[in-house]
């Protein structure tokens, strides 16, 4: 039998009033109960703890005596730390300025990370559904050959038929299409085809409608934002949309029959309409585009995102265990045949926003590693802000030494001047809190453009914000406070009040510690910086192993707007294209680089069944798509078009390919003959090198080119030279001329080809931020301990030039600390921003090498600011007269 | 008049208590709130509630018997007090003449 959480109920006991405690605990036992029957353990335990974390509030906690002393020095500590912040204004400014900065920077990435990580989560069942994440295995190596977000059609519904541990299970196919109303047609991207059990899962709560009705063809169930686009302020319920499907290539009417809530910003479902998947079904059940019926495709067609809600007393690792079998069982005659099988691994709905890398996954997803790794800068930035604090207040301690002397002589004990310390601490805390809030507001609307998606939008919601605000200022405070506390409260009154105050040698040196630690973060975070760059530029300049320049690429009309003229009309259009004025050469094809591909198959050698098949990429092209984009055929040939196409069952394959099918020189596998399914039959008839078709995270895929010998390809690439402007005018006229329906969509290669590393770039952007704030911060820390250090100095140097010390001489000797103060931090830091790099450079499938600039650029730059930062104080020291400091003793 | 005021959510968890009719505690007047209102109400929020509406005299609780099925605790039941009567019948009035002095609108009902 399940507990509540017993540290909770401790909790609870510890703070609440003896007389509520029976009370509050029993109806709290008796909720946390009857969810555990409802909902599971972990979501009544969940509730549990916020109950009890939400109890803490004034009404409820125990009413604690605070032992005031007969005399309150409360408001005279509080008037006097003010006293002390005026007037030592410069370090005042500069550790409040550290630790506003500190804790807005390190409070922005906390939330941050938060709304990534709130992903989902808001459906009440998040902890009990599980998307199936379907891997491909190689039999033989167990290799996993594809990592795919989809799964098969028939997946969902025979697993909640056959396991009983699977209450539910919702079947999504997203897609794109044009909604007509009222002859007003609406481009839309987010539609998503799935079943009734759809909204019954999810917590998306619908404003009117039966959500049954998601169960029968013929409805349609949209957005609010959507209703309002479509039917400005009209009832939408009961109209009738003409939809033009443009993944299914069909056309059908629907009625809406319920609106929905719009999705949440943090949901990885992302939906602007919701069409039953009974459409779809009904559609190929009618007519096959396999030529084969539709029950024999269910197991084969795997282009469906399959969810699970699970009965919350049963064991994932169980239940994906009989998933795994139900899959061999239905699949095991497709799979055995090609020397592979399908692993499934149960994904938890929250996980799935922080999973990269899956094929085709439904939205942009995060990683979990850069949102730890974020953690780790927030944390980094907060401990040198706090650092800083501390380096600042032992700084002015001298100037407090005689208040402590006086203090003490006029009896205040060692405690009281600890608790006087570390209320100052609080205060200055404070006070940077409630600046860093202003702070965070103000950069907030920024953020929202910079990140594309506001973080903010639900920090209502999110108390953890608060707690971890709350809490680090708690520990800030403490924290930072306490070295200033004990250092000052421990001075001797004779001492102090009699002569000027000496330091300890563990101090000095405690005080350096902290700064070759700042320093050494800074250097950290400077190298991972450098590094970032380089791999950015790194992959933007290298070879791609094509041509980008001068290409125009045109979007063809999608294939639910070609008719019987289609071929025809583009024909004319590409004839219309190379006629004009400054182009040089045309081809269709199925992709262009930069376009992510849908298109793939398993091939294998017809002289080698045995072998096992090779996953490939697959599109078409037009003879010409290899002059347009410079491609080199290694091997073989091109496909032909002068005397009429090559006649089809000819294909080209890239060097990865050749290699993986088993053929290290290209030229043997010119002849063979690829196997593919159903029953495709392709003659290699030449090699094409490699080139990188998406970006340099992942390797390049193995890829398989036909010949597109009717212009079907969705694209048009151009090959253009002088000013493409009136070029574009022209190609436009005509284009809508010819196709009517459709917009003249069209980019410049280089620019969407580049566009790929938007997120690595906003990613090198944030860095460079927080790496910038991260040494700010540490230069100020070594600009109070510079400070210090005047004061420490000051007569060491006098005698010196007493003695006839040269300038430079003592210039150089006093830089010398800091130079080794560097040095070591550079020391401690190399080696472990080393590896780091090495790890994150890892990620990619192409990468830089570590140049010896990642580790002397930061040395440098961090010399070179550590002297700007030092200079001030280092010429005030050796100008000062001498005799003005030796007088005094 | 201040001392008496009754904030929105005072009425709301007012009314739960009152619909409860004396049988209202913790867990099934949140239960209530979550029926009418359909929002999550913690039990923190709650207490507090009604810890004010307790100040102002317009609940009052006794302490059940102790039960077996939530660890032998007690449960406290809430009841309305003549006083928190008036101060519903009170904060409708005030709500009445507002909504009677308020112009007539054509309301465009879908």
């Amino acid at each position: 039998m399940h507990q509540p959480p017993s540290l909770y109920t401790k909790l609870l006991k510890w703070f609440c009033r003896e007389s509520l405690y029976d009370e509050l605990q029993g109806d709290l036992e008796e909720v946390f109960y009857s969810n555990l029957e409802a909902i599971g353990y972990a979501h009544a335990a969940k509730v549990y703890r916020r109950e009890v974390i939400q109890l803490f509030r004034p009404s409820v906690i125990k009413k604690t005596q605070i032992k005031m002393p007969a005399n309150n020095l409360l408001p005279h500590y509080l008037k006097t730390t003010f006293r002390n912040l005026v007037s030592n204004k410069v370090s005042t400014a500069i550790s409040l300025f550290g630790l506003t900065v500190g804790i807005a920077t390190s409070a922005f990435i906390f939330q941050f990370n938060q709304y990534e990580e709130s992903y989902d989560a808001f459906h009440k069942k998040a902890v009990n559904i599980y998307r199936i994440q379907n891997n491909i295995v190689s039999s033989t190596s167990g290799e996993v050959l594809s990592e795919r977000a989809a799964t098969f059609y028939g997946a969902g519904q025979t697993i909640v038929e056959e396991i009983n541990e699977v209450v539910k299970s919702t079947t999504v196919w997203d897609a794109d299409g044009i909604f007509t109303y009222d002859n007003n047609p609406i481009k839309e991207e987010k539609i998503l085809y799935t079943d009734a059990s759809f909204f019954e899962i999810f917590d998306f709560p619908l404003t009117t409608g039966n959500a049954a009705d998601l169960g029968s063809p013929g409805s349609l169930f949209i957005s609010e934002s959507m209703a309002t686009k479509m039917f400005n302020d009209q009832n939408p319920m009961g109209k009738i949309i003409r939809y033009d499907g443009l993944r299914t290539n069909t056309s059908f009417t629907l009625e809406v029959k319920g609106v929905f809530k719009d999705l949440p910003p943090n949901s990885s479902f992302e939906a602007e309409a919701i069409v039953p998947l009974a459409q779809l079904h009904n559609h190929h059940v009618q007519n096959s585009p396999f030529g084969i019926p539709f029950e024999q495709y269910v197991w084969r067609w795997n282009e469906f995102y399959t969810y699970l809600e699970i009965d919350p007393k049963a064991k994932k690792s169980a239940v994906e265990e009989k998933v795994n079998q139900y899959y061999h069982k239905y699949r095991a005659t497709y799979d055995e045949a090609n020397g592979r099988h399908q692993s499934i691994v149960l994904q938890n709905l929250p996980d799935i926003h922080l999973r990269p890398g899956l094929f085709a996954e439904l939205s942009p997803t995060s990683d979990r590693d850069m949102i730890r790794f974020f953690y780790l800068i927030a944390v980094l930035i907060l401990l040198i802000a706090w650092i800083n604090y501390i380096n600042m207040s032992t700084a002015v301690a001298v100037k407090r030494a005689r208040e402590v002397g006086v203090r003490k002589v006029l009896g205040a004990v060692r405690k009281q001047l600890v608790v006087q310390f570390l209320l100052e601490s609080l205060v200055v805390n404070v006070i940077a809190t409630i600046l860093a809030a202003i702070l965070i507001i103000a950069v907030a609307p920024f953020s929202v453009t910079f990140l594309d998606k506001d973080i903010f939008h639900l920090l209502p919601q999110m108390s953890s914000f608060w707690i971890l605000v709350s809490a680090s200022l708690l520990i800030g405070s403490l924290l930072a406070g306490f070295y200033p506390a004990i250092i000052l409260s421990s001075f001797r009154p004779a001492q102090v009040l009699k002569t000027s105050l000496k330091y300890t040698p563990q101090g000095i040196l405690l005080r350096k510690g902290l700064v070759i630690f700042q320093f050494t973060i800074a250097s950290f975070l400077l190298s991972g910086a450098i590094a970032v760059q380089s791999q950015l530029k790194f992959m933007l300049e290298q070879d791609p192993g094509f041509n980008m320049d001068r290409t125009l690429v045109i979007e063809t009309p999608p294939g639910v707007f070609r008719d019987s003229t289609y071929q025809s009309r583009i024909r004319s259009f590409l004839n219309f294209v190379d006629s004009q004025n400054g182009v040089e050469i045309t081809s269709t094809s199925s992709l262009v680089p930069g376009r992510l591909n849908r298109w793939s198959g398993a091939a294998s050698l017809s002289s080698n069944p045995d072998q096992e098949s090779v996953y490939m990429s697959r599109m078409s092209m037009g003879p010409n798509f290899v002059d347009v984009y410079g491609l080199d055929v290694i091997a073989g040939r091109n496909f032909r078009q002068k005397n009429g196409y090559d006649a089809s069952g000819k294909a080209l394959v890239n060097t990865t390919a050749a290699k993986n099918l088993g053929f290290d020189e290209p030229e043997q596998i010119l002849g063979e003959t690829l196997r593919l399914m159903p029953s495709i039959r392709l003659e290699v008839i030449g090699v094409v090198a490699d080139y990188i078709q998406n970006d340099m995270h992942s390797a390049i895929a193995p890829m398989l080119i036909q010949l597109d010998s009717t212009e079907s390809g969705y694209f048009v690439s151009v090959k253009f030279n002088g000013d493409p402007k009136s070029l574009l005018t022209e190609l436009d006229t005509e284009y809508s001329r010819l196709f009517p329906r459709n917009p003249f969509v069209y980019q410049f290669l280089d620019q969407s080809y580049q566009s790929q590393y938007e997120a690595d770039q906003k990613f090198q952007q944030i860095f460079n931020f927080f790496t910038s704030i991260a040494i700010l911060i540490a230069c100020l820390g070594l600009f109070g301990l510079s400070m210090f250090m005047v004061v420490q100095k000051r007569k060491e140097v006098s005698i010196r030039k007493v003695l006839g010390a040269s300038q430079l001489g003592l210039v150089s000797r006093l830089l010398k600390e800091y130079w080794q103060l560097i040095g070591l931090a550079m020391i401690v830091s190399i080696p472990v921003s080393c590896l780091m790099v090495n790890e994150w450079l890892d990620s990619f499938a192409y990468r830089t090498e570590i140049s010896l600039a990642t580790f002397l650029i930061p040395m440098i730059l961090l010399s070179v600011i550590v002297l700007l930062t030092v200079s001030q104080s280092t010429i005030l020291l050796i100008n000062a007269s001498p005799i003005k400091n030796l007088r005094n003793d | 008049m201040k001392g008496s005021y009754l904030g929105e959510f005072q009425e709301i968890v007012l009314l739960a208590v009152m619909a409860l009719q004396g049988q209202g505690y913790g867990v099934n007047i949140q239960e209530e709130l979550k029926k009418r209102i359909n929002r999550d109400i913690s039990r923190g929020a709650l207490h507090s509630a009604l810890v004010r509406l307790d100040e102002k005299g317009f609940v009052k609780s006794s302490m059940g018997g102790a039960t077996a099925v939530r660890g032998g605790r007690p449960k406290r039941y809430y009841e309305v007090t003549p006083s928190g009567r008036k101060a519903l019948e009170e904060a409708q009035q005030l709500r009445n003449q507002f909504y009677r002095s308020m112009p007539d609108i054509v309301v465009n009902l879908q």
